[in-house]
């Protein structure tokens, strides 16, 4: 597309070389559980634009399809009571804590048995049970979100730490700088997650930003040291995360990570992502985090049957979740005005 | 017993409830060591400690945030918004995040934390720091919503709000930090979505809040000192609202003003006179009237910002002429003749109106017009002083057409109206029908 205002951006390729990463200090475990992490996200968001298509989920969704390395790798880092805050783009980071793919299918699909009752949807993902605190769809509030519950937690002295993810985007609006700002004076106990898959919406966020890492380069201003990570290897990212969180939970303050990654489709069901040089999609379509971790087990000597296995219970997990979403009830009608207040109600006056 | 000023209210409001709950918190620009600039968070520093009460960067949004995120993981935090205007630059955590973040998550998540912030106006600090905003937050649904107007006021809903496990927002009235009241001594905690009767009266409500609530009592000593007994409530909660306490009032003396120093368009009073107009019309004996500052930003000069806010005096004259008309509505008042004002002839059709649907007699004397409501008519006598044109033109809406000289129109099944270049007169007629709607639009 050359009707870009700036005229075609140049295409940003990944990093390659996935083989520098096979010897990070990953136990097997570890690199197992990540790959069914991986695998669920990607299942599972598969699923739910078929069934989008299908017409069963309604309104918006935003897809982490290409990106679950950063959500699988960070997600498996945390301590059980940490928080997770993330965005619109939230269906991976939710189902990283453990929560129930048919909860979450639920919801998309505006069910009564949805993770919120068919009262927030694809946007809003919150289960705090399992410290999913939140997906949060105007761009910057959470990371200002997330510094409260740090400063709680450094408060409380319960060693928990906060991880906000957000996308490349984020990082021109105002509300990042003052999180960015305040977390640092406060040193807060909070993991700053950038998910910089190239584009803010259907723009590309080197077009319109001062510097190129639209993260990594404004962590100086805040006194953070620059990271600038492989959002496509698992494992970077698991062992970027762990050092951070460890450093939060030390009382060292606040991390900026800026994991570069890709979106497979565009930013919305709306957009089918044309406004990408082909060459781009096409390089990261080959640099796909699952393939290229798949690839590290085989290296590892992981058997294939083993990965296969995996593919297979999650695949079964997804159909369970499926039929749960599918026969859900509606919404309680009266479920509309619950929940406004603590006490359960809506009213507002006598 | 103590008296305090307001500004000392709000300090010891917030250190009763520190001192007894160790989860309460308090930021915000310039709280801890200069103890706010209006002095409202003095001493709190010295006695709470710097990990209690924190000094934030002039960063609106972190600040919100912090405190959503710390209500939300086990903290009551306090946050202070130095100025009310300053709400428009972190508007998205307060209307997206902390109202609506409960709702769309079904109950999981729980925010009891506090917003203060000086409001309105009184300092004559320009347009952009004394707006009075609690219409914003009133607006929001999932935010409550206090103005105290008293030192003990803000003790108890300060305490109230800290208490709550919704998000409150409490509104201090610039304009009263330095007033003083007197406040019991030991624990106040009051009861949000209460207003109070702060002078009884029989003759008219006043609603009022915050600034303007010392003002609606100057005004009811105004009026008591001309024969005219109002009653003076001080909403205090906006959000919940006190809805009962103010239709019992209505009912009561028939009618209803408010006090606003909000701009004009859909301030708080707006709703409420919805509320009355909907639930306790029949109670009413006339028009409810809006007193509010103008659909205007707030001038800076001192003359400017007094004269465009709603003073005692400017209240005790609306009121007092209101209730005149009504007086004479109600066969008290003296006749005139003359030439019939355009305002004067919609209150008389109002008048009309209002007689027909309660089936009440009333006389309007201002136009020399008499209006007497039996079982099947309502004649208008004298009215040769109203122009016909007049007539006409008020009266073309409803069913029938109105013809220049004689006409005839339908009310209620029952009532004709005839008019005609000498006059008007209703008359009884059986295939005659009332069209409500466009009465309304008569009297309104």
């Amino acid at each position: 597309m050359s009707t870009h205002p700036y005229g075609e951006h140049a295409a940003v390729l990944p990093p390659g070389d996935p083989e520098r990463n096979d010897g990070l200090a990953v136990e097997r475990g570890t690199r197992l559980e990540l790959y069914r992490s991986m695998q669920r996200m990607r299942q599972f968001e598969k699923r739910a634009y078929d069934l989008f298509l299908r017409q069963l989920v309604k309104g918006t969704s935003h897809l982490s399809l290409g990106m679950e390395a950063v959500a699988a790798g960070v997600g498996a880092a945390l301590r059980g009571d940490d928080y997770t805050f993330a965005t619109y783009r939230g269906h991976a980071h939710t189902l990283a804590r453990g929560v129930g793919m048919g909860a979450v299918l639920a919801e998309l699909l505006g069910r009564g048995n949805g993770l919120m009752g068919g009262k927030g949807g694809s946007m809003h993902l919150t289960s705090v049970a399992h410290g999913m605190m939140g997906s949060y769809a105007i761009i910057g509030a959470h990371l200002t979100i997330a510094n409260g519950a740090a400063w709680s937690a450094q408060y409380r002295g319960s060693e928990q730490v906060a991880v906000c993810f957000f996308g490349d985007g984020t990082t021109n609006i105002g509300a990042f700088h003052e999180a960015l700002n305040y977390a640092a004076v406060f040193k807060l106990p909070v993991v700053f997650v950038c998910e910089n898959n190239l584009y803010m919406e259907y723009t590309s966020i080197g077009d319109i930003t001062a510097v190129p890492l639209p993260a990594a380069d404004r962590a100086a201003a805040y006194g953070l040291e620059p990271q600038r990570i492989d959002g496509n290897d698992a494992d970077e990212c698991h062992v970027t995360a762990l050092r951070a969180l460890a450093r939060a939970r030390a009382g060292e303050g606040p991390s900026l990570i800026e994991a570069v990654t890709y979106r497979h489709g565009g930013h919305s069901r709306a957009d089918p992502g044309k406004y990408r040089p082909q060459r781009e999609v096409e390089a990261w379509l080959a640099y796909d985090p699952i393939t290229v971790y798949r690839d590290r087990l085989a290296r590892l000597g992981v058997e294939a049957d083993e990965l296969d296995a995996i593919d297979k219970q999650v695949a079964e997990e997804v159909e369970d979740a499926t039929e749960q979403a599918i026969s859900g009830p509606t919404p309680d009608p009266a479920s509309a005005y619950t929940e406004l207040w603590a006490d359960g109600s809506s009213a507002w006056r006598n | 017993m103590a008296e305090l000023t307001y500004r000392d209210a709000v300090a010891r409001g917030i250190a009763q409830e520190m001192a007894r709950d160790e989860r309460v918190v308090l930021i915000g620009e310039d709280v801890a060591g200069a103890g706010g600039v209006f002095k409202t968070t003095v001493g709190l520093l010295e006695r709470f400690g710097p990990r209690r009460v924190v000094d934030t960067p002039i960063s609106e949004q972190a600040i919100l945030g912090a405190v959503m995120g710390a209500a939300m993981t086990g903290l009551r935090p306090i946050a202070e918004i130095m100025f009310g205007d300053f709400f428009a630059v972190c508007w998205d955590i307060i209307a997206n995040q902390i109202a609506k973040t409960r709702y769309m998550t079904d109950g999981q998540v729980s925010l009891p934390l506090v917003i203060k912030t000086g409001n309105g106006a009184g300092l004559r600090f320009g347009a952009q720091h004394s707006q009075a905003v609690e219409n914003w937050a009133m607006a929001i649904p999932g935010l409550k919503v206090v103005v105290p107007s008293t030192p003990r006021d803000v003790v108890g809903l300060m305490a109230a709000a800290v208490r709550s496990d919704d998000p409150v927002l409490v509104f201090e009235a610039k304009g009263l930090y330095p007033t003083k009241g007197d406040v019991e001594d030991g624990e106040i905690v009051d009861a949000l979505g209460t207003a109070r009767i702060v002078r009884q009266g029989r003759d008219a409500t006043i609603l009022a809040l915050g600034l303007m609530v010392p003002r609606a009592l100057t005004a009811a000593e105004h009026l008591a000192a001309r024969g005219i007994d109002a009653e003076v409530i001080d909403v205090r909660s906006l959000m919940p609202l006190d809805a009962r306490t103010i239709l019992e009032s209505v009912a009561k003396t028939g009618r209803l003003f408010t006090v606003e120093e909000n701009p004009r368009v859909l301030g708080w009073g707006a709703e409420i006179a919805s509320i009355v107009a909907e639930e306790g019309f029949w109670g009413l004996d006339g028009p409810i009237q809006r007193i509010t500052t103008p659909h205007i930003p707030l001038p800076s000069a001192d003359s400017l910002e007094d004269l465009v806010l709603p003073s005692a005096d400017v209240v005790a004259a609306t009121v007092e002429k209101a209730l005149q008309a009504s007086r004479r509505s109600d066969g008290g008042g003296s006749s005139r003749t003359g030439e019939v004002e355009e305002d004067q002839l919609a209150a008389m059709v109002g008048a009309i109106a209002h007689t027909l649907l309660r089936g009440v007699r009333l006389q309007c004397p201002a136009t020399d017009i008499e209006v007497t409501s039996g079982e099947h008519a309502v004649v208008i006598r004298d009215a040769h002083n109203l122009t016909c044109e007049a007539i006409v033109r008020r009266l073309a809406v409803l069913d029938g057409g109105v013809g220049s000289s004689t006409t005839v129109i339908g009310i209620d099944g029952l009532v004709n109206a005839l008019i005609t270049s000498d006059g008007v007169r209703l008359s009884a007629a059986a295939d005659a029908r009332l069209d409500l709607a466009a009465l309304a639009k008569l009297v309104t």
